[in-house]
């Protein structure tokens, strides 16, 4: 199964180009990324007016509520040279990473959430 | 329409995901789910007669916020800032925290809100009033305060 999809977005985010298979050929052509990620809708101004040397930006185990693309993905943006009015956005599966890594960190968060249960309260003691 | 991002923090089990799900999707459940990177998702609420889209972003809790990626900060409108009222070693790193955002997000809009509510007696509110001064105390489990506190968000950042 492909892991991988990288797009070239216009400033509207929407697939100017596109290499891996993530996404089906039809949904790149009918649909704005910043409508299928609304974490990259909510920055989307902010990227447009990046510095150059501020990118890439990175956000790891994103929790998609896309309807195509459900589970978990690292977002990669950087800015395409030469055109900063295109951004290059890497999508990579990590939902199975992502689970391992939720059951680790549920044991520990539940351990620790368990010991300061029983340090209950803020009145003096 | 116009948007803004908000970002919901504080360590881990404090209910941020919880606030999150009780204001997008009006649900609620007792059992403890570690979150994982990140999750986002928008409602749109009505300010003054005009739809404002309040964007969400349910981050990983993490003991200090010096451990929370700068990246998520980026274009962050307000910052909510949730420790649990029922465990105070949640709200031990407050001070420390609000500089780091301050200092990261400068003039941006901060609410401190106690959650768990619930499960505090009204001698312990008191207490807590006095010596953390939480903007808002929440319960996400009843819903308690949690409609007002982002409608009271929505409304700042309209005037702001």
């Amino acid at each position: 199964m492909p892991q991988q999809q990288i797009l070239i977005l216009s400033r509207q985010g929407y697939t100017l180009q596109a290499d891996g298979a993530l996404f089906p050929r039809h949904w790149l052509l009918h649909h704005s990324m910043r409508d299928d990620f609304p974490i990259l809708d909510s920055i989307w101004e902010t990227l447009m007016a990046l510095p150059a040397d501020q990118f890439p930006v990175q956000f790891r185990f994103v929790d998609s509520p896309h309807p195509v693309l459900n589970g978990y993905y690292h977002l990669t943006v950087h800015m395409v040279p030469g055109s900063s009015a295109r951004l290059r956005l890497t999508i990579e599966r990590c939902t199975f990473e992502a689970l391992q890594l939720r059951k680790a960190l549920q044991l520990k968060n539940t351990a620790a959430l368990y010991q300061q249960q029983r340090e209950f309260t803020f009145l003096p003691r | 329409m116009t948007s803004r991002k908000v970002l919901i923090t504080g360590s881990f089990a404090v209910g941020k995901t919880s606030l999150f799900h009780r204001f997008v999707y009006n649900t609620f459940s007792d059992q403890y789910l570690t979150t994982i990177g990140v999750k986002v998702d928008k409602r749109v609420v009505e300010v003054s007669g005009e739809p404002l889209s309040l964007i969400l972003w349910d981050i990983a809790g993490e003991v200090s916020q010096k451990k929370v990626p700068k990246t998520y900060f980026l274009g962050a409108s307000a910052v909510i800032y949730v420790f649990d009222l029922s465990r105070k070693q949640t709200a031990d790193n407050l001070k420390s925290d609000l500089k780091l955002i301050q200092k990261i997000l400068p003039g941006c809009l901060i609410k401190v809100v106690g959650n768990k509510k619930d499960l505090v007696s009204e001698e312990e509110l008191i207490i807590l009033e006095r010596t953390h001064n939480p903007d808002f105390l929440t319960s996400a489990k009843t819903g308690e305060n949690v409609e007002t506190l982002f409608m009271e968000i929505a409304s700042e950042l309209v005037a702001y």
